[in-house]
């Protein structure tokens, strides 16, 4: 099977390295039988990418521990599925997961978008070309540095394989990683794209629309990602979070906050011919950001705990930014004639400005964490001392940035293009922002009183009122339009008219309740630890705990002590939930793995970790378990907001999926 | 166009604020970055990141009278090694007694899944009288966990280690 996969692998690089060649050729010749050819291949590298991960996955599956890469992350024991997962348990699958994934996006980016025009066509020329170099970089790492193909450094066949670990045995394991990826080579679209328009020196909005439609694609895929990753390290980790500014996670992080800013900014573009070259560089930014998270985490040059062991593919993915960055400037340069302008800002109250701002705060926020992942870098060459940074850093610069975004994202989709009046402002904004200081008031009284959270709430009451004061009026508009119409259906025929409105107001408000829920965990978390004896109990907040039993249980791969432990209301006695946290021993990784009880209500969290168990041998008659315990408040609601966000965005993709 | 200045202004504005946020806070917080073997050569340090490998050493988990968790850290293996060529000839072991000591680290929380003797761990905290105090204590994300090479794991297998 190895051989196959090699071979396929180095026919897919062949064809890349053809592919570029022939398209640039063809494009620069303008003939549209080259440009054809390219685009064959691209297919041709779909296939063969095909060919060679299904080769990997049938190693995998028939335990083919020849393979060093099976070897590695698979053994017998595992369910086939796990087997599947394993493929990108590892750096070496997982380049080549990406290459595949990249090739599959570039392959249908080809066959969907179809030139219309002369025009459009010079674009499709360079683009085809372009799209592949992405390939090229990605099949080359995989072919030369990465191959997953290799054999395994033995005198022998393992019998058994050394497996994946446990803790990467879960569902949501076989979905993050692949959807992160997803994000990330989805962005290289719009980037290709965009090259092309560079190389052509030509903005039509054949290039425009494609661009963004890419983008919004991607950075879909991309939140889901992120989001499910914080959900994964949330319910398997066992320390009671999502999200711990990691330096991989911020890579992930950085492209996402670029391509938000586009996704904004290109409006202005849409409308008013304005900003093209800075949307043009926030394109080009995303791209490099993905790949340069990937550099990140594979080169060892940052300590974090999810970078893959060092290795010396670090240069690599310097040189290919090196290129891609100083051809870009190169072009912009040359193009720097018709990439200006020719409209201005006309005042400081307009939507443009709003936008503008948005825009500033975004990059602000890429650019401190980017500050933050690259400092211990920085400090090393200026001073000499390594140095790091922490979440402190990242809490404290970046939450303020946030809530400006979220105030931002109140006022901009209501304020008016050009030209705005106080007067209007006014008419528009003071029943949203009475309604904010007024909750914003209560909660005080509530006991909120810290300043963060008082003002985050707020804030977020702000955008709520002003996204039920738009719908309202359009609703009462729509009434008066046509008469006798109930509220519901007045309000279902506004929907449908200016679906791609509403369906951006409904993104919003998944990031207002986001920001709620991430402010709640914030704020007002509680975390207690305590130890209990069977049929004991330990009290806190409005619930009584008490632990029933213990046990025990002996499986296939692992041995578990599990805890049974009844949650009562403190008050009533009323039983509210039974949670059994385990604490697994898995008998060959010799891993130790603790699964978290969760008991999810909309009001809060109530997550439970078994830490450990001590014998009665010692000072204790009985053998006393202790527990740690989170009361997370509004959980649930970060991940119902994601899901709206998600969702939302999946129908203004489906609206516009002509411009694909 | 006189407008477009306002903006221009607007935008160094709060470039530049941004800079003096990102660099205060980052004095505020920063912490140095050591190895284990480099933490001897100084005296206290308040917020310390230490990169390196769990000791094959005692490891402690108690409860009472709050959860702590006491053990030893020393170079990650893949830099012992790197030491070791450089000083090829004195006896490694004495080299290893002698020059890299394990550092004790005391961390008073839950004991980290995937966290066991060898593996790679990222510890933020204080350095008190030879101590390192661990606020934040991360294992390797097992996502990234490369395992040993497959000679050397057989040959462990084979002799019963």
């Amino acid at each position: 099977m190895s051989e196959i996969g090699f071979f396929t692998l180095s026919f897919a690089w062949i064809t890349a390295l053809y592919g570029v060649i022939v398209g640039f050729w063809g494009a620069k010749k303008n003939k549209l039988s080259l440009f054809l050819s390219a685009q064959r291949a691209s297919f041709a590298i779909f296939w063969s990418l095909f060919a060679a991960i299904s080769c990997l996955a049938a190693s995998f599956l028939t335990n083919d521990y020849s393979n060093q890469c099976v070897w590695q992350f698979s053994n017998r024991d595992m369910e086939w599925y796990y087997k599947i997962t394993a493929i990108w348990g590892g750096m070496d699958g997982s380049i080549l997961l990406w290459a595949f994934i990249a090739s599959t996006l570039s392959a249908l980016a080809v066959l969907i978008t179809k030139p219309k025009t002369e025009q459009d066509l010079k674009i499709a020329f360079w683009a085809a070309p372009a799209l592949m170099i992405n390939l090229l970089f990605f099949i080359s790492l995989c072919l030369f540095i990465t191959n997953p193909f290799r054999y395994i450094r033995s005198p022998f066949i393992p019998p058994d394989g050394n497996g994946l670990n446990p803790l990467l045995q879960n569902p949501l394991m076989a979905i993050h990683p692949p959807m992160l990826y997803l994000g990330f080579t989805t962005l290289a679209i719009p980037f290709g794209f965009t090259l092309g328009s560079l190389l052509a020196n030509n903005y039509s909005s054949y290039w425009l629309t494609r661009t963004r439609i890419w983008s919004l694609l991607g950075w879909l895929m991309l939140t889901i990602g992120i989001v499910l990753g914080g959900l994964w390290a949330y319910v398997e980790l066992g320390w009671g979070g999502f999200w711990a500014w990691d330096p991989v996670e911020n890579a992930s992080f950085l492209p996402w906050l670029t391509v938000t800013a586009y996704i904004h900014s290109v409006m202005i573009e849409e409308r008013k011919a304005m900003m093209r070259r800075w949307n043009i560089w926030l394109v080009i930014l995303s791209y490099g950001l993905t790949v340069f998270g990937t550099f990140l985490t594979r080169s060892g040059v940052v300590q974090s705990v999810h970078a893959f062991a060092s290795t010396d593919v670090g240069w690599v993915f310097l040189l290919y930014l090196g290129v891609i960055f100083s051809l870009c400037v190169y072009l912009t340069i040359r193009n720097n004639k018709s990439l200006r302008s020719t409209k201005y800002l006309e005042s400081i109250l307009s939507r443009e400005t709003a936008f503008l701002l948005n825009n500033l705060i975004f990059l602000s926020i890429m650019f401190a964490i980017l500050w933050g992942v690259l400092f211990p870098i920085f400090s090393e060459l200026v001073t000499g001392a390594k140095q790091s940074i922490g979440i402190p850093f990242y809490n404290a610069i970046n939450t303020p940035l946030f809530l400006a975004l979220i105030f931002l994202m109140g006022v901009g989709p209501l304020i008016a293009w050009r030209k705005s009046s106080l007067a209007s402002l006014r008419k528009t904004f003071l029943k949203p922002f009475s309604f904010a200081l007024l909750l914003g008031i209560l909660l005080i009284f509530a006991g909120v009183i810290n300043f963060y959270p008082t003002l985050s709430y707020s804030i977020s009451f702000f955008v709520l009122g002003t996204i039920i004061s738009e719908f309202y009026r359009g609703v009462k508009a729509q009434k008066q339009l046509t008469e006798k119409v109930g509220n519901i259906k007045a309000a279902y025929s506004l929907f449908k008219k200016h679906s791609l409105r509403y369906l951006g107001y409904l993104v919003h408000f998944g990031v207002v309740i986001v920001t709620v829920a991430i402010t709640a965990s914030m704020a007002h978390k509680i975390e207690d630890e305590f130890e209990l004896t069977p049929s004991e109990s330990y009290s806190i907040s409005k619930f009584k705990l008490t632990l029933n039993e213990y046990k025990v249980a002996r499986e296939k791969n692992f041995e578990s002590l599990i805890a049974k432990v009844t949650v009562k209301d403190r008050k009533t006695g009323e039983i509210l939930a039974t949670l059994t946290p385990e604490s697994r021993f898995y008998y060959r990784n010799k891993e130790q793995t603790t699964e978290v009880a969760l008991r999810s209500t909309l009001l809060q969290d109530l997550y439970l970790v078994l830490a450990g168990v001590e014998s009665a041998t010692q000072n204790n008659k009985e053998e006393l378990l202790s527990f740690k315990l989170y009361i997370n408040p509004l959980q649930i609601w970060l991940w119902i907001g994601a899901l709206i966000m998600a969702l939302a965005t999946i129908g203004i993709l489906v609206i516009k999926r002509n411009y694909l | 166009m006189a407008n477009n200045k306002t903006f221009v202004i607007l935008i160094v504005i709060i470039g530049l604020s941004m800079l003096l946020a990102i660099l205060n806070t980052t004095m505020k917080t920063a912490s140095i970055v050591l190895r284990p073997s480099e933490l001897a050569g100084y005296g206290n340090i308040k917020r310390v990141r230490v990169g390196g490998k769990v000791a094959d050493k005692e490891i402690v988990f108690t409860t009472q009278p709050q959860y702590e968790l006491k053990f030893w850290i020393e170079n990650p293996s893949e830099q012992i090694e790197q030491l070791y060529k450089s000083h090829q000839k004195n006896t490694l072991q004495t080299l290893e007694k002698k020059k890299y000591p394990a550092i004790q680290v005391i961390y008073s929380g839950l004991k980290p899944d995937m966290f066991a003797a060898g593996r790679d761990v990222i510890i933020d905290g204080d350095y008190q009288n030879g101590i390192l105090l661990a606020k934040q204590l991360l294992t390797q994300c097992p996502s990234k966990y490369e395992p040993p090479d497959p000679i050397k794991y057989n040959k462990k297998k084979e002799t019963g280690q």
